[in-house]
């Protein structure tokens, strides 16, 4: 998932013919102050991070005067809120809000269809307001061969509780929010609050879009903007995290997926999209403490699998080392083994000191045991032994090290 | 019997002139399935593997009568692949790409609803009646070793943990009636819900195994329907990633689908609901052999 910042998911919602507030991103309070100056004293000083929750964790504050808004700067520029170091931030034109309303585009799994949340209650608390009163949230499918019709933006925006101008000015919104979650690929497409100026007007002050990351190869015009890289998910990527998607970089044929978790004793290197949640319940359940999860996808992935060894296997506090899978249908297996005994062996890791659990099944798997022999100490598993065996088994040899 | 597959299933294989579907071709022929012909556009004309190819599903269909078509098709192309197949009413469509874009797999799921298609994935593995026939990766090159002909049926989000279970299942002397790999995507064709309606009709089939993860809530539609009697014989389920919960929220797994969405689709959940229902939950994979073996025995009895 590409989250977009805020200043470039307000941009396409302004070009797209949504009134936004006039805004400016600014790197000190000077700025700050000078652009509350232009327009016109009161503003919203926003941490531009690429994250949800900005106002709970006290990092949206309303300036009453410019140097109100230096000071705020001050205060925000260099926190760390939300995990993410606030380097800059979105000063906004102050909106007089008469209503708040809570829009939200998205797919839903079970319809298999762009999925409308329309409520005519919005702002900071709205999630939790709606799960108490989930009647207030109006939910609607969207066929997506015929779109979000006019007629239906406002059918949901009445039966929201939304008449006239309002009902009129919110479906309008919903359809060229719907136009955007199309044209951008996006996994979601939220405004909250969309709100309605004591001036009569529709105005959405901040937006959320993240744009599918799989989709990203025919957005050339979000490349720089769109950065998979600048958050995995909750959190600026770690150091580690950098470098194995750097080495994911080195081919397009198979990708990583990786996370490195917080502290951890395995390196834990079971791939598969089921097999690795397998594995890594079974590790918890056992008291095992993975220190990351991996998982790559068929290619030619001998040179990334010993690339990422090398990589994961330099985090500190780690007692030992499983990796594997499930039973591969037709991708030798050979050739990951061969890339984890390169890295292995190059490090002069000795399995005697540092236990090292492979399971390993499929094609090749007698070729797999034989490399890995060239290290002895390696407890090897194949198709005789469940994923779950071997997972005990490395928690058993690294549990009092 | 088995279901939706079986050796006079008559199957036709778009991007079969890909490296991949070649390697696959000869594996799926030599299990015994029946490939009539390939599709490869701009390559009408060649031969593989003996099977004939076509620049369109239009004119391999003009020639052969087709049941089921097979995308080896990458997953930029899918979307148009898979249109293609669905256009031309193919009643079985599986698509095996991974990283199918949301918004195309939405395209391709709503046409084949419209049109009456069953569409499988995307990001299946394929499926397999063991003994019978065999489409896409599943089993590989020697599916005999992992798969055998019997009363089970598998449906699996994940490719590779539907093979773990037949590989244990067969290891302790219970055959299969046929496997079906749905796919790990947020937004797939054939959940297990459709393909439990087809177990149930099925004689051959006495028990199913389901494996789920987190997110979507195909796994709570299996509780609906086997607590409405909808489905009556024993259904045996796996579902992992409990221990996301106890990682941050947004932190991301192999599988597209493996997010927790509105309330939807928490692992913990999922299993309260299907225990309820009446659906033996094995809280271990290790579990899995015994509790098939136990409802088999109970059938029987």
């Amino acid at each position: 998932m590409a989250r977009l910042l805020e200043n470039h998911a307000l941009d396409i919602l302004k070009r797209s013919g949504i009134r936004v507030p006039r805004s400016r991103v600014i790197s000190s309070p000077e700025e700050a102050k000078e652009t509350a100056k232009e327009f016109g004293g009161r503003t919203v000083l926003k941490a531009l991070i690429p994250a949800g929750g900005r106002a709970k964790a006290g990092a949206i504050r309303i300036a009453p005067t410019p140097e109100g808004a230096a000071e705020y700067a001050h205060e925000l520029l260099g926190r760390i809120v939300l995990n993410f170091t606030v380097d800059e931030i979105l000063v906004s034109e102050f909106v007089k809000i008469a209503k708040e309303f809570f829009v939200s585009l998205t797919f839903d799994s079970m319809s298999r269809k762009p999925l409308v949340l329309f409520s005519s209650l919005g702002g900071v608390d709205v999630e939790s307001i709606l799960e108490r009163d989930p009647a207030r949230l109006i939910e609607q499918p969207v066929p997506i061969s015929s779109g979000l019709r006019p007629y239906v933006a406002r059918e949901i925006a009445e039966s929201a509780g939304l008449k006239g101008i309002e009902m009129a000015a919110a479906a309008d919104a919903l359809v060229r929010l719907y136009r955007i979650f199309r044209e951008f690929d996006a996994e979601t497409v939220e405004v909250n609050p969309l709100t309605l100026t004591d001036q009569g007007e529709l105005v959405a002050p901040s937006a959320v879009i993240v744009i599918d990351n799989q989709a990203l190869f025919r957005h050339p015009e979000l490349s720089g903007i769109a950065d998979p890289e600048r958050t995995n998910g909750w959190r600026p990527l770690t150091p580690l995290e950098r470098d194995i998607r750097s080495i994911d970089r080195i081919a397009a044929d198979s990708a990583i997926r990786f996370n490195d978790l917080d502290g951890g004793k395995v390196a834990f290197m079971m791939t598969g999209g089921g097999a690795g949640l397998l594995a890594l319940d079974c590790i918890m359940r056992l008291g095992g403490e993975p220190a990351t999860t991996f998982d790559i996808t068929p290619g030619r992935v001998e040179e990334k699998m010993y690339l990422a060894t090398k990589a994961i296997l330099s985090k500190s506090g780690l007692k030992g080392l499983i990796a594997g899978g499930n039973i591969t249908n037709f991708i030798p297996i050979d050739i990951k083994v061969r890339g984890v005994m390169r890295a292995l062996k190059e490090l002069r890791v000795n399995p005697t000191d540092f236990p090292i659990v492979f399971r390993f099944a499929g094609p090749g798997v007698e070729e797999a045991r034989r490399l890995a022999t060239e290290l002895p100490g390696i407890e090897f598993y194949d198709a005789e032994s469940s994923l779950e065996d071997a997972v005990k088994r490395i928690v058993e040899l690294t549990r009092d090290r | 019997m088995s279901i939706l597959l079986n050796e006079s299933s008559r199957v036709l294989i778009q991007g079969i002139t890909g490296q991949q579907a070649r390697t696959h071709l000869s594996y799926m022929m030599r299990y015994g399935t029946r490939v009539v012909a390939g599709v490869a556009p701009g390559k009408g004309g060649q031969v593989v593997e003996g099977v004939p190819v076509y620049d369109s599903v239009k004119a391999a269909k003009g020639r052969h009568p087709i049941d089921i078509s097979v995308l080896f098709v990458p997953a930029s192309q899918a979307k148009n692949a898979a249109l293609e197949a669905i256009g031309n009413d193919i009643s079985l469509v599986i698509v095996l790409a991974e990283g199918v874009p949301h918004h195309d797999a939405a395209e391709i799921i709503e046409e084949a609803e419209a049109r009456g298609v069953r569409l499988i994935g995307p990001n299946s593995q394929g499926m397999i009646s063991p003994g019978r026939a065999k489409l896409g990766g599943t089993g590989g090159s020697e599916p005999e070793r992992i798969y055998r002909r019997g009363p089970v049926g598998i449906i699996s989000r994940s490719g590779g943990m539907g093979g773990e279970i037949a590989n244990v299942l067969t290891r302790n002397g219970i055959g299969q009636s046929t496997y079906v790999s749905i796919g790990g995507d947020l937004l797939i064709g054939t959940p297990f819900v459709p393909l439990l309606t087809l177990f149930g009709s099925d004689p051959e089939t006495r028990a199913v195994v389901i494996f789920g993860e987190p997110g979507t809530g195909h796994e709570e539609d299996v509780a609906s329907m086997v607590r409405a009697g909808r489905f009556t014989k024993p259904v045996i389920a796996l579902v992992v990633g409990e221990s996301l919960e106890r990682f941050p929220k947004g932190m991301s797994f192999g599988h597209t689908s493996s997010i927790l969405q509105r309330g939807l689709g928490s692992p913990g959940r999922k299993k309260i609901l299907l225990r309820e229902a009446g659906v033996r939950i094995a809280e271990s994979f290790a579990e899995i052999p015994t509790l098939v073996e136990s409802a088999l025995n109970k059938g029987a009895a």
